[in-house]
C-alpha cells in the first residue's frame, strides 16, 4: 500500500534521470537534461554519491563548480525541499513552479502527441480529442463559478467571480467543435458523453473548488501558465491541421490563447499566491495532491482518446443513452443489460433493469480495491448524505436519506468524522467514484439513485473482497426501493439516468481492475 | 561544507569588475525560478553559473497543444 513519501531534504528526487553516455554523465528531469563530463564526477566521489542518493547536496565540499552544478539542478527542482510547519503563498508558488514543469514534461511526452501531429491518430481519435478540448473549457467556467460561490475572502471571491465570467463562453465561441471536415452536428458535439478522462477531471475541479482552495487555485494556475509553450503548440496546430485537412480549424484555438495572454489570465493567477497569505504543510500536502490529481487526470485523458482508435476513418461517437438503450461498444468495459428501458416507469424499474448482466459482467476477474479505499469511499459516502440530508424538502427523501446516514455512521463509527493525516485513497478512480456522488449530494432524488447504482455494482464484488461495501449495500436495500420505486420518470429522464449509469460503471471497472495508484514522489515537495 | 538549512542559492547573481580603474562593478542577477516561465532560458542559467568545462544543457521537451482552460 503505499504511503506518503518520507522528505528527503536535499536528496536528488527519485525521478531524476542519471545515466552515463560515453565520456558524460547525463541528468534529465522535467524539461530538461544537463550533460557534464564523467571525468569530473568521478573526481568528485561526493558529488557522485549525492547523484546515488546516498547524500544530500548541502553534505558536499564546496568548490564554485560543484556549486554551480547544484545551483542549476535545484532550479530545476531536482531536490527533495526542506519540511516546514507552514509556507507564504509566494513560496508555494517557487515550490509549486518546478512540479509544474515536471507534470508538463510527462505530459507532452505522451505518445498520442507525436501520433496527432503526423496524421498516425485515426480520425475518431482525433474527434475524441477535439471533443475532449471543448469538454474541459466548458468545465473552466463552471469549476471558477464553484470557487467564486464557496470561497469566504471578498478580494478572492471578486477574482474568481471576474474569472468565471471570462471563462465561461469560452467553449462555445472558441473550442465548440464545428468544421465541414468534422462530420458532427452541433447535437452530437454537445450530447457526446464525456471520456472518464474528462469527466474525472472536471468532477475533481468541482470537488477541490468546494474544499480545497489553493488547490484549485495550483490547478487553474497550472493550466494557464501552460501559455508558455504558445510558440510550441502553435506549430504542433498548424501540423494537425495540415495532416488530417482541417483548414482553419485551430484560429479559435489561437484566438482564445492570444485572449488569454492579453487578459493576463496566468499573471493573474501568479499574483494570487501573495507573501502574506499563509497555508500549514498538511493544507499545502493536500492542495499539491488535488493538483497533481487534476493533472493525472489530463493525462490520463490522452490515454482514453487513443483507446478511441478505430480503422480507416470509421467514427464511432459516444452517444448518451436514446430510446432506452445505450451503444456500449462505445464505451469502457460496461456490460450491456440487453433489455430496452424503454417507455415511462419508476427510477427503480431503470435501475433494476440496467444492473441486470453487471454480476457477470464484473464475474470473477482478479479485483485490486484495497481496504484503505472502501474505507475512504465509505466515509465520502457519509459525508455525502449528511449533504444530501442537508437539502432534503419531500418527505419520502428526507426519510431515506436520513436512515441512510444513520446506518452509515454507526458503519464508519468514529472514523467517518476522523480527518485522517494520511493519504486518504489509494486508486484516483475511487476519488473519482466518490465525486459523482458527491455531485448528486444537492438533489437527493439523484443522489439516492446513484448509491443504488453504486451499490448494486459493489454487490457484484467477491466476497472475500467486499468488506464494508456489504453493509452499504444492505442499507440500500433497505431504504432505497421504497423511494425510488416511487419516483417516476418519462423517457428522456430515463434516458438521462441511463447515461449517468454508464459513466459510474466506466468509473467503477477502473477502480476495480486498474492497478492506477497516486505517485506521491511526483507531488511531494 | 554548505549549511544544512540553506538551500542553494535561487538567485544567481553574477558580479563583474571592469578593467578600467574606478569602474563600478557591474552587477547582473538572474532568477532561476523564472526558468520555469520560459524553459529556454536555462542556457541563460548555464552562463551565469560557473560549471565544469563541457557542460552542455537541452530543453528535453516539445509541447504540443496548450492544456485548455
Amino acid at each position: 500500500m503505499p504511503g506518503p513519501v518520507i522528505p528527503r531534504q536535499g536528496f536528488l528526487r527519485d525521478s531524476v534521470a542519471v545515466t552515463e553516455d560515453g565520456d558524460s554523465l547525463r541528468i534529465a528531469y522535467s524539461l530538461w537534461q544537463v550533460s557534464i563530463p564523467r571525468a569530473w564526477v568521478v573526481s568528485r566521489p561526493a558529488l557522485s554519491e549525492m547523484l546515488q542518493r546516498k547524500l544530500p547536496h548541502h553534505a558536499l565540499p564546496a568548490d564554485s563548480e560543484t556549486e554551480g552544478l547544484i545551483s542549476l539542478l535545484a532550479a530545476q527542482g531536482c531536490f527533495h525541499q526542506a519540511a516546514k510547519a507552514d509556507y507564504s503563498l509566494a513560496e508555494v508558488r517557487t515550490l509549486f513552479d518546478p512540479l509544474r514543469s515536471a507534470w508538463y514534461a510527462s505530459y507532452y511526452a505522451h505518445p498520442l502527441w507525436k501520433q496527432l501531429r503526423s496524421g498516425e491518430a485515426s480520425r475518431n481519435e482525433l474527434l475524441a480529442w477535439v471533443i475532449h478540448n471543448y469538454h474541459i473549457s466548458r468545465a473552466a467556467g463552471v469549476v471558477g463559478a464553484r470557487m467564486a460561490s464557496r470561497v469566504t475572502d471578498s478580494a478572492w471571491r471578486a477574482f474568481f467571480r471576474h474569472d468565471a465570467l471570462d471563462e465561461f463562453w469560452h467553449c462555445d465561441a472558441y473550442y465548440f467543435v464545428k468544421h465541414p471536415s468534422l462530420s458532427l452536428d452541433v447535437r452530437a458535439v454537445k450530447e457526446y458523453v464525456p471520456l472518464s478522462g474528462s469527466l474525472a477531471f472536471e468532477l475533481h475541479t468541482l470537488r477541490t473548488a468546494e474544499r480545497d482552495h489553493i488547490g484549485h487555485l495550483l490547478i487553474a494556475y497550472f493550466q494557464e501558465s501552460s501559455i508558455v509553450f504558445y510558440e510550441d503548440s502553435k506549430a504542433f496546430y498548424r501540423a494537425v491541421d495540415e495532416a488530417y485537412g482541417l483548414p482553419g480549424f485551430f484560429t479559435s484555438w489561437e484566438q482564445h490563447i492570444r485572449i488569454d495572454q492579453e487578459h493576463g489570465h496566468a499573471d493573474g493567477l501568479a499574483a494570487l499566491f501573495e507573501p502574506g497569505r499563509r497555508v500549514s504543510s498538511r493544507d499545502l500536502h493536500k492542495a499539491l495532491r488535488n493538483a497533481w490529481l487534476a493533472y493525472w487526470f489530463l493525462r490520463r485523458s490522452l490515454d482514453d482518446i487513443q483507446g478511441e482508435s478505430l480503422p480507416g476513418g470509421a467514427i464511432r461517437l459516444r452517444h448518451p443513452g436514446r430510446g432506452g438503450t445505450v451503444d456500449t461498444s462505445a464505451f469502457r468495459d460496461v456490460h450491456s443489460p440487453g433489455v430496452p428501458i424503454t417507455g415511462s416507469g419508476s427510477t427503480l424499474e431503470v435501475l433494476e433493469r440496467w444492473a441486470t448482466g453487471l454480476r457477470e459482467h464484473i464475474g470473477a476477474r482478479t479485483v485490486t480495491v484495497t481496504p484503505r479505499d472502501i474505507t475512504s469511499l465509505l466515509r465520502e459516502v457519509l459525508r455525502t448524505a449528511f449533504e444530501s440530508l442537508g437539502h432534503a424538502r419531500e418527505h419520502d427523501d428526507l426519510m431515506a436519506v436520513g436512515r441512510l446516514a444513520e446506518g452509515l455512521a454507526r458503519l464508519t463509527g468514529s472514523a467517518g468524522s476522523r480527518e485522517t493525516h494520511a493519504e486518504p485513497f489509494d486508486s484516483p478512480w475511487c476519488v473519482v467514484l466518490a465525486a459523482l456522488l458527491a455531485e448528486s449530494a444537492t438533489n437527493p432524488a439523484a443522489f439516492l439513485a446513484h448509491l443504488w447504482a453504486l451499490s448494486a455494482c459493489c454487490a457484484a464484488l467477491p466476497e472475500e473482497q467486499a468488506g464494508d461495501l456489504r453493509a452499504l449495500t444492505a442499507l440500500a436495500e433497505q431504504y432505497l426501493p421504497p423511494v425510488l420505486g416511487r419516483l417516476r420518470v418519462d423517457a428522456a429522464a430515463a434516458d438521462r439516468l441511463l447515461t449517468a449509469l454508464v459513466q459510474l460503471e466506466e468509473f467503477f471497472v477502473r477502480w476495480l481492475f486498474l492497478p492506477d495508484r497516486f505517485a506521491s514522489e511526483d507531488f511531494t515537495l | 561544507m554548505a549549511n544544512p538549512a540553506q538551500q542553494p542559492t535561487t538567485e544567481v547573481r553574477l558580479e563583474i569588475t571592469p578593467s578600467a580603474a574606478g569602474a563600478n562593478p557591474i552587477v547582473i542577477t538572474g532568477a532561476p525560478h523564472d526558468l520555469h516561465s520560459d524553459p529556454k532560458k536555462i542556457h541563460e542559467l548555464l552562463d551565469l553559473l560557473n560549471m565544469p568545462k563541457g557542460t552542455e544543457v537541452k530543453v528535453l521537451t516539445t509541447a504540443s497543444s496548450v492544456v485548455v482552460r
